[in-house]
């Protein structure tokens, strides 16, 4: 199985439990998969993320009053997963999923934040 | 309590509001800033979620024939994208969806599915646990009467406040 296809699975299993958030996404490195969703990260995190999420504000806290918050991206949440163990995975390096929204199935395009945080 | 900013942007949350014309209306969230009388009400409005969840899904309903233009889907895609708008429609309610869900400040929404007979739109066994007059948060694009403008035209703009 592939990661779009493990994805999906994932996507499924969280359906079948009634529950809906934004995006759910899947990630990889060096053989390693993990999968989440969008909701605020733990502020807990490696070095290398948290510096590359302070070069756009406070965690947590909307770029230029719009937009998804900071920290608040399924992308965040699943590189944090991916980096229990190795924290010295390279963030532009993560594989992602096409990133899904669950009621529909709908690709989600990525966002500004997420463009600079892993150079997409 | 209320929808918390970090909330309303994780979460596809469903919720609805009550016109006198228009009847119970469902919207998707899809990770977009709720109107703020939804933003205040979020217990009473989960559990308008969940008294709706328990309904008989036995209402005939149609789909917006529009939508592959709208979404740019194709018709597998279609049927996926469907399902939980279809689920609403079945229960006797019209069910909107955010239409550019890559941008959660805008507050554009399309019809989706609703109930093929008019007058299901009133039958719903429970009280509502608040209302809020549609024409203070909805703006109806088109300038045309929602009564003369076939629904798969329907697209409201949500005001916050
Ligand atoms: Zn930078
Ligand atoms: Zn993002």
């Amino acid at each position: 199985m592939n990661l779009e296809e493990q994805t999906e699975k994932y996507v499924i299993k969280l359906i079948s439990f009634k529950f809906k958030p934004a995006v759910v996404i899947g990630a990889e490195y060096n053989g390693k998969r993990v999968f989440s969703y969008s909701k605020p990260c733990d502020s807990n995190m490696r070095n290398s993320l948290r510096n590359k999420l302070r070069e756009l504000g406070d965690l947590y806290i909307q770029k230029n009053g719009k937009g998804n918050p900071i920290g608040n991206c399924a992308e965040v949440n699943v590189s944090q997963k991916l980096m229990i163990g190795n924290s010295t995975i390279p963030l532009d390096k993560i594989i992602f999923s096409t990133p899904i929204r669950p009621r529909t199935k709908q690709p989600v395009p990525i966002c500004d934040n997420c463009k600079h945080t892993f150079d997409k | 309590m209320s929808y918390t900013v970090l909330e309303q942007y994780s979460r596809d949350i469903d919720y609805y509001i009550y016109n006198v014309t228009l009847g119970l209306l469902h919207f998707a969230s899809a990770g977009g800033r709720l109107p703020r009388v939804i933003e205040a009400n979020d217990i009473a409005n989960e559990q308008l979620h969940e008294n709706i969840s328990q309904l008989p899904s036995d209402f005939k309903y149609i789909t917006n024939p529009n939508l592959s233009e709208i979404l740019g889907l194709n018709q597998l895609q279609l049927e996926s994208y469907l399902t939980d708008f279809v689920e609403i429609a079945k229960k006797g309610i019209c069910s909107f969806d955010k239409t550019n869900i890559n941008n959660p400040e805008d507050q554009t929404y399309h019809l989706v599915a609703w109930p093929e007979n008019e007058s299901d739109k009133f039958w719903w066994p429970f009280d509502l646990p608040f209302q809020t007059n549609i024409n203070n948060i909805i703006l109806n694009r088109s300038k045309i009467p929602f009564s003369e403008n076939p629904k798969e035209n329907w697209t409201f703009t949500l005001k916050l406040d």
